[in-house]
């Protein structure tokens, strides 16, 4: 008796009042669950009005063969679709939210969740890069980086891009795809025509109309935490010389505004005229992505040869009885005497004028010129 | 590993349970008074953190959410919480008597202490795996063990101190705390670059 | 008359937050802004209000072992279904109080009204004093939040005053600026009634009004 008024008595109390309030709380999750899930809709959906305004009653949709697409739904009254997508950023994968409307333009971006480094990266989820999204259609002309967040902005619009092939799929459209900055045309502005050639250890190469050869090297990422590797794009013309210098894919983020100016062509443009990286300054605060580049350029001439041929120039030597000797390259003809010395210069074409080569052109024709004397007497 | 790593440092400093959290202020406050019993309360917290993560861990995932009995999380959690208390306290009176002795009395103070529900809510909440709720619960234990040490020696000088009459007692014990807390502040955006 | 002091005291002689010091968690963590404070005053009213009252009803039934249990269990079902009733018609105040809410079943505030009042009172008497107190508790969590909001945020109740909202000490809306915003107001309820408000004045179990439900196992714990 003792034994059950000790133990039996509240643990039997125990748990009648547990039941009691188990029940009762069964009975009110019954009748708060359609509302807490409506409720639950309703926020959901106010988040999505946001980047599609006037669009309701969003219903899940999947999208099949699209990556990187986290969700998608579709306006019940036919205002479009919102799609969440994602890329991988500076600090992880970050996820956008897009509505496309149904004439395939932006309606509005939204940053989802991100880990991007706050007052950098972060910038892109602020209204002053995310409005210029607005009414662009899939080619996302126009848009530009947030400058210094390169790495952040280029994630946010890999996302968009994914978003809108998946809105092409859904909506059964052809989605055409943004135009990837041609870095070819950066290096050879002038030429058009671009055909593929085949070049082995490079990872492309193109024969840029008569001008000379692009040739695409993937280089290990210079600065010690890419990501990646990246991508330089190095242009030969004919005579072998450095043509331009772009880099196109790459990981190198910038810490430091440097990183970012070594990346663009006021930095590359130094390479111009150049037959091997070695006489290019690296930028201090941001060496390591210079010495990447430069070994990305190196490898590229190294190559080079295999496209271009022996660039070493072609000298038209006629050596005279007395040893004297007269060479005509390119436009400039070369007078050297019998001791080895030049003797003048003249323009090849008797009519023209020597003012109207190029000084260094003259001065390159003397070098090879007497290169070329040299060689013949050794010989 | 780097991701636990955050886990861990993220719950000791950044989100402090004590300082920049308020969880567990009562005992915070009420136990912080001298040095061997801010130490004694919380091995017992930590103690009664870990064993309560992997209780309701596996009750939530395995039973609750499959039966769609969520909301029943609240009840069930305190009150596996309450039976773990009572059962760790009878364990170590019967086998352990040395840890008894060093933790037994600060057991029973443990079942209201909010750092114990809250970490096994937020494990929840957060959707953590099982071995990253084990880790945050461990972070935050040893953050509520660090806040405590520090503060029982910060209140051995503030008890002595002389500060106007009416801020003796509890308001100069509270403006103390808000200092401290302020410290802890400085470690935002620390740990997310410590394991860069 | 009697009824009446029941219900005034825990507005005013023994407010929980501001003169028994109780609840300083939530007190702390959820008045970075007034309606947040008021929100959760509110949830911990309807709590304090029905558990007293079922406590009171079954303080016969209910064997003294077992006691604290029961009372667990009761406050936490009565805190799930304010859970569910915010998440279904106050989403947004759901979402701001987040884990607070549920810590309410740990809340010193409830616990100690059960084990001091409800399990020795009529169940009418349970109920003023049950209003009352959370009456108390809302008081103080409502002037803890708009302190911190307005001079944290330069807004009450999210409407910006002029002069402040240009200036706000932001670290008042944050963790440190809860610590010292409470201290601060105790410290000025001793200085108006020269220390004879604030009913505890330092923080150990002693003073602690549920002391009773654990003093057994605490002796030479907190005091030593």
């Amino acid at each position: 008796m003792k034994a059950v008024k000790e133990f039996v008595v509240p643990a039997a109390v125990l748990t009648a009042i547990c039941l009691v309030v188990s029940a009762a709380l069964a009975g009110t999750y019954q009748l708060t669950e359609p509302v807490i899930e409506a409720a639950k809709r309703a926020e959901a959906d106010a988040s999505r009005v946001v980047v599609l305004p006037g669009g309701a009653d969003f219903k899940e949709v999947t999208v099949s063969g699209v990556e990187n697409i986290v969700e998608a739904y579709e306006a019940g009254n036919g205002a479009g679709y919102v799609i969440t997508g994602k890329a991988k950023g500076y600090g992880g994968d970050l996820q956008v939210m897009a509505g496309i409307d149904k004439d395939g333009k932006i309606a509005g971006v939204k940053l989802m969740d991100n880990n991007e480094t706050q007052g950098i990266g972060s910038k892109t989820g602020e209204d002053a890069y995310t409005s210029q999204y607005k009414g662009k259609d899939s080619t996302l002309e126009g848009v530009t980086a947030v400058s210094g967040a390169t790495i952040s902005s280029k994630a946010f619009q890999s996302a968009v891009t994914s978003i809108f092939q998946a809105y092409g799929s859904l909506a059964g459209v052809e989605v055409a795809a943004p135009e990837a900055e041609d870095y070819k045309t950066v290096v050879f502005p002038d030429v058009t025509e671009f055909t593929e050639v085949a070049l082995d250890g490079a990872k492309a190469a193109y024969k840029a109309g008569d001008a000379g050869y692009v040739i695409v090297i993937e280089a290990a990422g210079g600065w010690e935490h890419a990501a990646g590797p990246m991508e330089i794009y190095v242009g030969v013309a004919n005579n072998g010389k450095i043509a331009g210098v772009a880099v196109g894919e790459n990981h190198e983020a910038p810490p430091s505004p440097e990183t970012a100016v070594v990346l663009k062509q006021d930095y590359l443009s130094s390479y111009i005229g150049k037959t091997s990286p070695d006489d290019v300054d690296n930028v201090s605060g941001a060496t390591q992505t210079s010495r990447g580049i430069k070994k990305g350029v190196r490898t590229a001439m190294e190559l080079a040869p295999a496209l271009i041929g022996d660039t070493t120039p072609q000298v038209d030597l006629t050596v005279a009885e007395d040893g004297s000797a007269s060479a005509v390259i390119g436009a400039v003809r070369v007078e050297i005497d019998a001791t080895g010395k030049v003797a003048g210069v003249f323009a090849a074409d008797e009519t023209a004028d020597l003012a109207s080569v190029a000084p260094e052109e003259v001065k390159e024709a003397m070098d090879n010129a007497l290169a070329a004397y040299n060689a013949s007497k050794g010989a | 590993m780097k991701e636990m790593l955050i886990i861990l440092f993220t719950a000791i400093l950044v989100e402090n349970y004590v300082l920049m959290k308020f969880l567990a202020i009562c005992s915070f406050l009420g136990v912080s008074k001298k040095l061997d019993a801010a130490v004694g309360m919380s091995a017992a917290v930590i103690f009664v953190m870990l064993m309560a993560t992997a209780a309701t861990w596996p009750i939530f995932h395995y039973i609750l959410d499959p039966l769609k009995l969520g909301y029943m999380q609240t009840v069930i959690f305190i009150l596996v919480i309450a039976a773990l208390v009572q059962l760790v306290e009878m364990i170590l009176k019967k086998f352990m008597p040395p840890l008894y002795r060093a933790l037994g009395v600060f057991l029973p103070l443990i079942t209201t202490n909010c750092a114990i529900l809250g970490v096994v809510v937020l494990n929840i909440t957060k959707s953590y795996t099982f071995a990253q709720s084990m880790v945050n619960s461990l972070g935050a234990g040893l953050g509520y063990l660090l806040a405590m040490v520090l503060f029982s020696g910060v209140r051995s000088r503030v008890d002595t101190a002389d500060v106007p009459e009416c801020f003796k007692g509890i308001p100069i014990t509270l403006v103390a705390a808000s200092i401290m807390s302020v410290s802890f502040m400085g470690f935002t955006g620390l740990v997310e670059n410590m394991f860069k | 008359m009697n009824k009446l002091k029941i219900l005034v005291n825990g507005i005013i002689k023994e407010n929980p937050v501001l003169v028994l010091v109780l609840g300083t968690c939530p007190a702390l963590a959820v008045t970075n802004s007034t309606i947040n404070g008021v929100g959760m005053g509110l949830a911990a009213t309807f709590v304090l209000i029905c558990s007293n009252v079922v406590i009171s009803l079954l303080k016969k039934v209910i064997p003294d072992k077992v006691r604290i249990p029961c009372y667990i269990v009761v406050i936490a079902g009565f805190v799930t279904v304010v859970q569910l009733m915010m998440q279904a018609y106050m989403k947004s105040l759901y979402d701001a109080l987040g884990i607070f809410l549920s810590l309410i079943v740990v809340n010193c505030v409830i616990l100690g009204r059960a084990e001091m009042f409800a399990n020795k009172n009529s169940v009418f008497d349970s109920f003023l004093d049950g209003v009352g107190m959370g009456i108390g508790f809302t008081l103080a969590l409502f002037l803890m939040g708009a302190l911190r909001e307005i001079f944290g945020a330069g807004t009450f109740c999210n409407i910006p005053i002029p002069g402040l909202s240009s200036q706000p000490i932001a670290i008042l809306a944050q963790a440190p600026g809860g610590f010292f915003v409470y201290g601060f107001i105790i410290a000025m309820l001793n200085k108006v009634s020269h220390g004879k408000a604030v009913k505890r004045k330092t923080f150990d179990c002693e003073s602690c009004p549920s002391h009773a439900g654990c003093s057994g196992a605490l002796k030479g714990g907190c005091g030593r």
